[in-house]
């Protein structure tokens, strides 16, 4: 080992191209996007609806295949894996939470956490434990025993982004987590984000949440299937985060 | 209007009617429209300054008028003006300004505007992030934040309109 091989990007992403079939046209979503994601890092990917950011995301977890470019996962060339070894993949590396926030409508929200964590392998005592302190951040502790039915679609948003963490992933893909939440419930989210990301798990967000947007520490902006924009996040300076800042928004009139 | 009146001398030589009729086809009915004479005061401000120049013409039977071009100094402070991100409540007014001038001016492109103007958003809203951090549990400040947040969302999602039309 010289120690001079450099370290891979945990994903890079390279001129991916991606069509959606509409009726007999070709409608292109992702027309050619590079990217790369260190570990470690919070990116937020924003734009209009139909910038491609959703599709992005598939191809990211492998729920889509791209028609053109490649991706690597560690270095390692996965675009051309088939769905058993995409399966593996995810099971191992990634938390993925979607919009629709599939849960198992037979199962109560704890089951539906801690089965996700045990079906991983993590003992049913680690299994609860974990569901416990998740549902606890997310002010979910009283739903534990409703079932799926029984919430709304916020709460229903919430224990799904609880089961993508259950098995403290690398890289969490989530897409628009916070979209039908209220204002206190998306704190509540993007706290547990932030935590995550502090505990060293990759995290790429679609959000059109500008709040959610700005608790990444990088933004991907898209626009027509490319990249428009990608820019970090900066930190205000200290003197600025007094009414200043909000001063600067709102006009008082004085 | 100083930056208004220079974008559209970086375009080309004009007289003062000229720049009010400029105005009023760049910015439309919606947007106020100065008069005729505080363009002038605003001309003789710019000239004092040398940011433009004016150079009499002399007409038959009519008092002379002045044509007015930009100078170099006037291209700098232009440039200026398109460079730094827009700030303050009145941000939709002079940002809006500057997107449409840009056009023809060769300083300054639209979609560079608009990221600029984003990341300016979303770092903005970062702070605002952690003011509302520090004020936990009290809740008239948390309103007043979350007032500003959405304020921050309108103009985002207004950038991206603009994007979609204009780019």
């Amino acid at each position: 080992m010289t120690g001079a091989e450099p370290i891979p990007p945990l994903l890079a992403a390279d001129a991916l191209v991606r069509s959606h079939l509409s009726g007999s046209t070709l409608i292109p979503a992702v027309r050619g996007i590079s990217l790369r994601i260190d570990r470690g890092e919070f990116v937020a990917v924003t734009g209009p609806s139909g910038a491609g950011k959703s599709t992005l995301l598939h191809l990211l977890g492998g729920l889509l295949r791209p028609d053109a470019g490649e991706l690597r996962l560690d270095g390692r060339r996965v675009d051309r894996l088939g769905e058993a070894a995409w399966a593996r993949l995810r099971r191992r590396h990634y938390g993925i939470v979607f919009q629709s926030g599939n849960l198992l409508s037979d199962f109560s929200v704890a089951d539906n956490i801690e089965l996700t964590a045990v079906l991983a392998g993590v003992s049913g005592r680690t299994a609860r434990e974990r569901r416990q302190e998740l549902l606890a951040d997310l002010g979910l502790s009283d739903k534990a025993t409703a079932g799926p039915g029984e919430l709304s679609g916020g709460e229903r948003q919430r224990v799904a982004l609880a089961r993508a963490l259950v098995n403290r992933p690398q890289l969490l893909l989530a897409d628009e987590p916070t979209g039908s939440l209220d204002s206190r419930s998306t704190r509540d989210v993007l706290a547990l984000l932030s935590r995550y990301h502090e505990q060293g798990t990759t995290i790429v967000l679609v959000t059109h949440d500008a709040r959610a947007a700005s608790t990444a520490d990088r933004v991907v902006s898209l626009f027509d299937g490319r990249i428009a924009d990608d820019a970090r996040v900066e930190e205000p300076p200290a003197a600025w985060r007094s009414a200043n800042g909000v001063r600067d928004v709102i006009d008082f009139g004085g | 209007m100083r930056h208004q009146l220079l974008a559209l001398l970086a375009r080309q030589p004009a007289y003062g009617y000229e720049l009010k009729q400029g105005l009023e086809q760049t910015f439309g009915a919606a947007y106020p429209q100065p008069n005729i004479g505080q363009i002038y005061v605003t001309l003789s401000r710019l000239e004092k300054s040398g940011l433009i120049r004016g150079t009499e013409v002399t007409q038959e039977g009519r008092p002379d008028k002045k044509v007015y071009e930009i100078t170099e100094k006037g291209t700098e402070e232009l440039a200026g003006w398109f460079e730094a991100p827009t700030e303050g409540p009145r941000v939709r007014d002079e940002f809006f300004m500057k997107l449409i001038l840009a056009e023809g001016t060769d300083l300054a492109d639209q979609l560079t505007l608009i990221n600029n103007q984003r990341r300016h958003c979303i770092n903005m809203m970062r702070g605002l992030n952690k003011v509302a951090a520090t004020e936990r549990g009290n809740r008239t400040s948390l309103l007043l934040i979350e007032g500003a947040v959405l304020h921050l969302q309108a103009d985002l999602d207004w950038l991206e309109r603009c994007q979609e039309e204009l780019t």
